[in-house]
């Protein structure tokens, strides 16, 4: 429990892939992810699949943290492609009762399945070598030319940061509640629904109203201590893109073209 | 202003990260696990607001979509809103949205009535439409993904709101005390 705390799976293991720039990693990460829709072959996912299996090695993470990070959605994946297996209409391959499997089915399986690996692979890379302060900092850096467009990119990425920084403190504060209420005898699990429901009211109520104190609370302090929003402010960390941004674009534009227009060969 | 302002941008901020932890603690309830997801979307309509609940959930989503993993079950990534049940996390800005507007209106029948139903509806809509996608039908889909949660989802909805109305309680009473003496 304690490792999730820290919120994704960031590890500092000193690779190239944790030097990148911020800005560049979000950018090729989400457009990597927008245009796999687009690769309409099983070699181009393969060549994908290799390319981030090597960037993964780069990162020097173990594949069994990625797989730990693909467990969550591994149920999502099950239930989308017995959907697609079972449910899509078609030339029918196998039949037994009420089961009917098409060829179009197990097509759209297998294409939908490897597309959300190849995302969760992806999106693993990007949260594994980026700490949420880097995060949050690119991010704000890539939505702010939107401010032409009246879009509070700066209020956006302060809420980022304040929600980051408050999920492990509420997560413990529940659990302290909720284990102080159990020791006072609060039963979570019996009666009826309506009884059920009304016992998370000791655990909600407390948990609620500190939250929103300290949310009070950090608002004051931000304010005595000058915070004005939309002033300008010098930052502690400055982004630069240095040569190995340059290359790590150039791969990625190149690996990815060559997946789009590449020959099925099977 | 600024204050002001700066005081909705932490709560905002509190809330996703209530949201967050709200899916990750599942309570077995029976068989079911039930998470708090739905509470604390509709929550945060009640009170922050139509505008600024509706604010918290697109940043929530947005967070989920960077790949961190906020969801229920720690799942995360932009993989998740694409998978079935993707449609129920997309309407979470709407449902909180509605919550908001229902609950700070002056009709006693949408404060208590329409405030936990209707943005139960609008989940239930955008959720049920993106699963009937994967599953083809909209009758599977409502059999699956609506029918067997109406129960557990209206009675955390109901817990929102009496939670609410608590806070509410609270916070004025605090409110009143700072213009006795002064802030």
């Amino acid at each position: 429990m304690k490792a999730r705390f820290a919120l994704g799976q960031y590890t500092y293991t000193n690779s190239l892939l944790h030097k990148l720039d911020p800005r560049v990693k979000i950018l090729l990460v989400f457009s990597l992810v927008v245009f796999l829709f687009f690769v309409r072959t099983i070699t181009g996912y393969l060549i994908l699949f290799v390319f981030a299996c090597s960037l993964v090695v780069l990162s020097k993470n173990s594949f069994s943290s990625v797989f730990r990070s693909l467990r969550p959605i591994l149920l999502l994946l099950l239930f989308t492609a017995v959907f697609q297996i079972f449910f899509t209409p078609g030339r029918l391959i196998f039949e037994w009762r009420f089961i009917k499997i098409t060829a179009e089915g197990l097509r759209l399986a297998i294409y939908i399945s490897i597309r959300l690996i190849l995302l969760s692979f992806f999106t693993f890379i990007l949260t594994s070598t980026t700490s949420g302060i880097e995060l949050t900092d690119g991010f704000e850096a890539l939505i702010s030319p939107l401010k032409i467009f009246r879009f509070p990119s700066e209020e956006v990425s302060l809420m980022i940061s304040i929600s980051l920084r408050f999920v492990p403190v509420l997560f413990e504060e529940a659990d302290r509640i909720m284990k102080a209420q159990m020791s006072r005898g609060a039963e979570f699990n019996k009666g009826s629904l309506v009884n059920r429901a009304r016992s998370f009211l000791p655990l909600l109520l407390p948990l609620l109203l500190n939250a929103l104190s300290r949310a009070d609370r950090l608002a004051i302090a931000m304010e005595s201590r000058g915070f004005v929003i939309g002033k300008k402010r010098t930052r502690y960390r400055e982004m630069k893109l240095s040569g190995l941004d340059y290359v790590a674009i150039a791969i990625t534009v190149s690996v990815f073209v060559f997946a789009l227009v590449v020959k099925e060969i099977v | 202003m600024n204050s002001e302002k700066i005081r909705r941008i932490t709560r905002i901020g509190v809330f996703i990260a209530l949201t967050i932890v709200g899916a990750w603690i599942s309570v077995p309830i029976g068989q079911v696990p039930v998470t708090l997801q739905l509470f604390f979307v509709l929550l945060a309509g009640y009170v922050l607001g139509a505008k600024d609940g509706f604010i918290a959930m697109c940043v929530y989503l947005l967070l989920g979509a960077l790949g961190l993993p906020v969801f229920a079950n720690f799942a995360g990534g932009f993989s998740v809103i694409l998978s079935p049940v993707g449609g129920y996390l997309i309407s979470f800005p709407f449902a909180a949205f509605v919550s908001g507007r229902m609950f700070f209106s002056k009709n006693k029948f949408s404060k208590f009535v329409l405030s936990v139903l209707l943005p139960v509806f609008v989940i239930y809509l955008l959720g049920g439409l993106q699963l009937s996608y994967f599953v083809k039908s909209y009758k599977k889909a409502i059999a699956i993904g609506i029918i067997p949660f109406i129960p557990f989802d209206i009675a955390k909805a109901y817990v929102a709101l009496a939670v609410a109305f608590r806070l509410n309680k609270h916070y004025n009473k605090n409110k009143r005390k700072e213009k006795i003496y002064g802030r």
